[in-house]
């Protein structure tokens, strides 16, 4: 009996052991993908998670830095707080609030108070602009990739210099921009805007140009999204427009249904990295604004700047958390609604 | 879509040249050229504005009417009829009058307040003052040693003549303070102002009266409809007084003309020596050194592992990868403002704080931008070519060096050349884990020095700025060359 | 290049993979039984920091190590931009410095929460201290309600400093050297009348252009709004504390309300005071805005002494120049506005009997000297006082030492820089409304004010709900 027994078992033993070491293709293709994996997943483990998972937990504390042993858990007051609206419908421009309420905007005869009312002209601040900023800087990058990848003599020279202003170490930036920027001596005026009779404008202290003199900061730092845009035009083939040609297409047609495609994977990372980096919009606003603190009438405000003062200005390192985290959830929905578009304007050779 | 996808799987793709040549032809290479011209204008605008101000010497900066090549107004080397003073402080003891006696006047220390008192006497350890803004009231006894006390200065503010003297071994320029009787005199030494002053046996008329030399600023003048370089002696509210360095013996021109309204008679005048003084005053070449450091290592270590991640996302079809994916671009996603705290945490428990560590370790093990943009260069390449190497047997390592690689050579280089200039010019990371100030940190915080809350010296910081820009712009110019020969890919290697 | 990528990456990558696989190895500090007490000394929150400074500093370290073995001194330096957040970081990172200086008045009551009580360690030492040897006026500034969290190092009082070389070519007369002698009214009579556009025409003369002002009559140095009004002498400086411990906002007295207009009208009106934009254009790369020679007036503090004395050792500053009296405010009183210097043990730090050694003698007389003549205060500690002056006077023979000492009869106390509660925020609401003042012609500033009271009460009384 035992023999008869033993028999079967034997052999289905022997197939397992057959099975564990051939391992379906399949799940082979799976073990080496994630095997590629592990370095992001050791260092997302040892330096990333960690502080994320407790700043996610600081924000449903009251933690300020001055007073770190008298931190309290409170739930989601502070993401309240964010949220706190309360809505008055007058005429007067003159309207009384709820205790702790203050007027943050006004939509005609409605009156919005919050419970924090600059985290409201922050958000305004930074969809301005991102909405202003964002398209021109990455058609100018574009622009400038069209245009240094072609072979006019001197080129690499030209790629260098456009690029140079990236390069400028920030602190040295500021003081140059402030200089550019500056109403009596500062050279956009002196150079430009005064021979063109446009006058001397103050352009970091006037409240309307605020928006507009950061984003002309910005095209001088197109030089990281040029390159990316150039690495990928490098890898465009030329068969696809000489068949365009054949078929009589124009530049313009050629760009549009060969280049704009064949690109568009770089496209939507351009895209990806500069919406987190301009909802991150932060050194450059707060070295142009005195003590960083957002300008003449916060023109100048953005969301990460209030986060960082309620953080490190005011010590409300909790409160600063839960902005983080609002931002962080608003952004990533960003992205992922991105990412779902992109299957239909996004081209990969080697997609699915 | 699917025509464009026909024509990639087609094996000899060669993606060289026309591209370059399209938008060459279509704009002409006039146009083309003026526009790259104009627009490199506006681009090196912030490196002139550098340049120039790394040239100048503070006195220069200061000028309202600095022109941008670094200039300065040509001078006229004058000596006046006029004597040469000296302005200063003489302070000396004080003593009291006090009835009919002289009382040397002490500061005497007490609950916070420094008292003028006059000694009258001591006994044994009591010394007995006198007030001497009160002399009438009663007089003061204090436990205070004698040689414990300071005597009191007044001030007494001087303009003193100054004389060239020689007396036996008494040489230099004094100032005269006092004739005394007897062809005696005492003097002053400029040099040393806290000094007492000295007698010599010698009269004034001895000495040699000095007189006052001056560098006058050349301006150009005009005078009857035409325009004369002359030298400013005097300015006045209305008018002013110039010499004719062409005729010096002439009376002084007495014009009305305001000063400020006219314009110097400037001679070039960089001051390269900015540039050594930048270096040494933050320790240049150790930060140099530093900075390399940690931007080439960790940029190859950023490289390296964004390829293997990058690889294994876009080449294998693994479940949730979507979702993994999306994690790894939200940990770039939150702000760094409220993960500043528990990192530094982190790394102070593994005692990492003020090494470099916490600035090169971590890359290694790939970020999200890198990762992103691998992924979509990666995406980009024909999976054909990877079939066709694994029917040929290559495991995913092979098809990896032979098929990806030399395919994403641009994107590699842009991850390395982009990694490398945000850490060289990464600022707050080495400001928190390496400490703000001086000492062992890098270039873009040691950059910081030069901006000061009381003073700044932005000549200094606008040449240490630009000696800072020269390594990336080097690594840019040269990396174009292997980022921009293209890809030719003629499929897989055997 | 496929040379390179067939050769020199699998060599990069071992490289690297082994710098990975070292790295952290080299970390393991065993902690010995017998190991001295470091005391971090955090430079930065103040002055202190600049290469000339810290060279003195580290040497007062290095002398201190040579004597002790129990306890070792260390600066950390670090820039005054950043220096805060770096502190905030370090203590709430589990990384506290042992004491944090040179910190001014601001620092220490707007982190108040941050700083060790020592009175008992004052009282405790005071025979040593010599507490005699303190300027009365100094003392009291670091008391925090009931706690002492300081001993003062230097204080330094402020002055109108004057460019003589703008008023000779004006032809204006210089204000008297007397306490008393002169009002805001006068000062603005004498900055009006040297103020010059680029043409050379004065403002008041036919065709002087404000647009195009090359110099100014008076600048704000350092400019905040409660340091900037305070010489027209408001009661309390703007915080009203009852007897009942509520703290009434006042900052729409009358004191503020001529102050706030003088500089408005001062920079929009009259023409005599740059406004926010010109400010950055005449300090744009001098050492500091005293030494363009565009600005013939400014009240400041002691500490200018230093960067006026290294613009003249370089030779870019040879104007005749020395210091006046503040003026006399409309209510007549007088007050110069005064700072101060000091070092303050972090509360967070374990070992506060080894960081009071060092605090008792980085304030003892000779610390303190070589101190300040680095920082530029005038030592709090009298019985050094007189050497201090002979390092100036070395500098600056002709520097008028009455006017210096006259300043410290007519202190501001309480301090501009003083107690106010929610501090942070507080000072946040005033400076928004100053740069406004200073940017927006349109302002009208006694509606301003009282809107700023308003919202800086609210801030009062939210900290006294908590």
């Amino acid at each position: 009996m035992a023999t008869v027994q033993s028999a079967p078992t034997t052999q289905l033993q022997s197939t397992t052991v057959e099975k564990r070491f051939q391992i379906s293709p399949r799940r082979a293709q799976i073990l080496w993908g994630y095997f590629f994996l592990i370095p992001w997943i050791i260092g997302f483990l040892l330096f990333l998670l960690g502080p994320m998972v407790a700043s996610l937990y600081l924000s449903m504390t009251d933690y300020n830095i001055q007073r770190p042993g008298e931190t309290k858990f409170i739930g989601t007051d502070n993401y309240e707080k964010i949220f706190s609206l309360q809505v008055i419908r007058s005429e007067s421009t003159d309207v009384t609030f709820k205790q702790g309420y203050s007027e943050a905007f006004r939509i005609g005869p409605l009156h919005f108070g919050s419970r924090d009312y600059q985290v409201w002209k922050a958000i305004q601040v930074t969809l301005t602009f991102a909405v202003v900023s964002l398209p021109i800087n990455l058609s100018l990058a574009l622009f400038f990739a069209l245009l240094t990848n072609t072979k006019v003599p001197g080129v690499r020279l030209f790629r260098t210099i456009y690029y140079l202003p990236s390069v400028i170490p920030a602190v040295v930036a500021a003081t140059v921009f402030q200089q550019f920027l500056r109403g009596q001596d500062g050279w956009l005026n002196v150079y430009l805007l005064h021979p063109l009779g446009l006058g001397n404008p103050e352009w970091l202290q006037q409240t309307n140009l605020a928006i507009p003199a950061l984003a002309i900061i910005g095209t001088w730092g197109v030089g990281t999204t040029m390159l990316m845009f150039l690495a990928g035009l490098q890898n465009v083939p030329t068969e696809l427009y000489e068949a365009a040609e054949v078929d009589g297409a124009n530049y313009w047609s050629r760009f549009r249904n060969v280049t704009l495609p064949m690109i568009s994977p770089v496209i939507l990372y351009n895209l990806v990295i500069g919406l987190i980096g301009t909802f991150q919009y932060f050194v450059v606003a707060y070295i142009l604004t005195p003590r960083g603190a957002g300008g003449n009438g916060l023109s100048m405000y953005f969301y990460n700047l209030h986060l960082y003062r309620e953080a490190y200005v005011f010590f409300e390192m909790g409160y600063a958390s839960a902005l983080a985290w609002i931002l962080f959830i608003v952004v990533l929905i960003v992205t992922i609604l991105v990412f779902r578009s992109s299957s239909r304007w996004v081209f990969y050779a080697g997609g699915k | 879509m699917e025509r464009l996808r026909g024509f990639l799987s087609n094996d000899n793709v060669n993606q060289r040249g026309y591209l370059k040549r399209e938008v060459y032809q279509v704009l002409g290479a006039g146009t083309l050229l003026m526009i790259m011209v104009g627009v490199a204008i506006v681009y090196l605008s912030p490196l002139v504005y550098m340049g120039s101000t790394a040239l100048k010497t503070e006195g220069q900066l200061s000028d309202p009417d600095d022109p941008i090549v670094p200039m300065s107004p040509e001078t006229y080397h004058y000596v006046s009829p006029d004597v040469e003073t000296f302005r200063y402080t003489y302070r000396h003891s004080q003593m009291l009058d006090y009835q009919g006696q002289q009382l040397p006047v002490y500061d005497v220390i007490q609950q916070g307040k420094i008292l003028k008192y006059a000694l009258l006497e001591t006994r044994d350890n009591v010394s007995v003052f006198i007030d001497s803004e009160n002399p009438d009231a009663a007089p003061i006894e204090l436990e205070i040693a004698t040689e414990d006390l300071k005597p009191s200065l007044v001030n007494e503010r001087l303009e003193v003549n100054l004389y060239n003297v020689s007396y036996e071994d008494v040489k230099g320029k004094f100032g005269l303070v006092e004739e005394l009787e007897g062809n005696r005199t005492l003097w002053m030494n400029p040099e040393a102002v806290n000094d007492p002053p000295f007698e010599l046996p010698i009269a004034a008329s001895d000495a040699d009266i000095a007189r006052n030399t001056q560098d006058l600023i050349m301006y150009k003048v005009p005078i009857d409809g035409e325009t004369r370089e002359l030298a400013l002696l005097e300015t006045g509210r209305r008018g002013a007084k110039f010499l004719d360095p062409k005729n010096p013996d002439a009376e002084p021109l007495e014009l009305d003309v305001r000063v400020r309204g006219l314009e110097k008679v400037w001679k070039l005048d960089p001051h390269p020596e900015n540039f050594t003084d930048a270096m040494d005053a933050i320790d240049y070449v150790k930060l140099f050194g530093n900075t390399l450091f940690i931007a080439a290592v960790s940029g190859l270590g950023a490289m390296v592992s964004a390829t293997l991640v990058a690889y294994g996302f876009t080449r294998f079809n693994i479940p949730y990868a979507n979702i993994l994916f999306l994690i790894l671009l939200s940990t770039i996603v939150l702000p760094p403002q409220v993960t500043q705290i528990p990192t530094y945490i982190v790394y102070n428990k593994i005692g990492w704080i003020g090494t470099f560590f916490p600035l090169i370790v971590p890359h290694f093990f790939s970020n999200a931008y890198n990762v992103f943009l691998l992924r979509q260069y990666m995406m980009g390449i024909p999976l054909d070519m990877d079939e066709a190497a694994r029917v040929d047997g290559a495991n995913p390592f092979q098809i990896l060096w032979y098929v990806i690689i030399p395919a994403a050579r641009p994107a590699l280089v842009a991850v390395y050349l982009f990694h490398f200039l945000f850490s060289w010019n990464d600022f707050q990371q080495p400001l928190i884990y390496l400490g703000g100030g001086s000492g062992n940190t890098v270039l873009a915080v040691g950059l910081a020095n030069f901006t000061r809350i009381y003073s700044s010296q932005q000549n200094l910081m606008m040449a240490a700025g630009i000696l800072t820009m020269l390594v990336p712009l080097a690594v840019f110019f040269f990396a174009q060359r292997i980022f921009m020969q293209g890809v030719v890919i003629t499929g897989v290697e055997k | 290049m496929s040379k390179f990528l067939k050769r020199g990456l699998p060599v990069l990558v071992i490289v690297a993979l082994l710098v990975v696989a070292l790295l952290p190895s080299q970390n393991a500090k065993p902690a010995k039984a017998q190991d001295p007490v470091t005391i971090r000394i955090f430079v930065g929150v103040g002055t202190g920091y600049l290469p000339e400074q810290q060279a003195a500093q580290v040497a007062l370290a290095d002398a201190w190590n040579a004597a002790h073995e129990d306890i070792k001194i260390e600066f950390e330096f670090h820039d005054n931009e950043t220096a805060r957040d770096e502190l905030l970081t370090q203590v709430s990172g589990g990384d506290a410095p042992a004491i944090v200086g040179p910190a001014g008045v601001r620092t220490v009551f707007e982190v108040s929460d941050l700083w060790a009580d020592i009175s008992s360690y004052i009282e405790r030492d005071a025979d040593e201290l010599n507490l005699d040897d303190f300027d009365a006026s100094s003392f009291g500034l670091y008391q925090l309600g009931e706690r002492q969290v300081a001993i003062p190092l230097g204080v330094y009082p402020s002055f109108i400093y004057v460019n003589e070389s703008l008023f000779a070519d004006a032809e204006v007369e210089l204000p008297s050297t007397e306490y008393g002698a002169w009002t805001y009214e006068d000062l603005k009579a004498a900055a009006i009348a040297v103020t010059q556009d680029a043409n050379g025409v004065y403002n008041g003369e036919d065709g002087f252009d404000p647009a195009n002002i090359e110099v100014y009559g008076y600048f704000p140095f350092w400019t905040n709004f409660r340091a900037s009004t305070i010489g027209f002498s408001p009661d309390s400086a703007g915080v009203l504390v009852g007897d009942d411990g509520t703290v009434t906002a006042s900052f729409n007295q009358d004191a503020f309300r001529e102050a706030v207009k003088f500089f408005h009208d001062g920079i929009f009106v009259d023409h005599f005071i740059p406004s926010a934009d010109v400010e950055g254009a005449i300090g744009e790369g001098v050492t500091n805005p005293f030494t363009s020679n565009r600005i013939a007036m400014g009240r400041s503090h002691t500490w200018l002494f230093g960067g006026i004395k290294s613009a003249m050792d370089d030779g870019n500053f040879t104007s005749d120049w020395n210091v006046y009296p503040v003026p006399t405010a409309p209510n007549g009183k007088i007050t110069a506005a005064v700072h101060a210097d000091t070092f303050a043990i972090m509360d967070s730090f374990e070992n506060k009997d080894a960081a009071w050694e060092v605090l008792k003698w980085l304030t003892a007389p000779e610390q303190a000297l070589a101190l300040c003549q680095v920082y530029g205060c005038m030592p709090a500690r009298l019985s050094v006082r007189s050497d201090w002056e002979s390092y100036w006077l070395e500098a600056f023979p002709f520097l008028n030492l009455d006017v210096v000492y006259g300043a410290l009869e007519y202190l501001d106390a309480p301090n501009h820089e003083g107690f106010m509660p929610n501090y942070a925020k507080s000072w946040d609401a005033l400076e928004a409304f100053w740069q406004e003042v200073r940017s927006n012609p349109d302002l009208d500033v006694d509606a301003g004010l009282d809107e700023l009271n308003a919202q800086v009460q609210a801030l009062f009384d939210e900290a006294a709900a908590q």
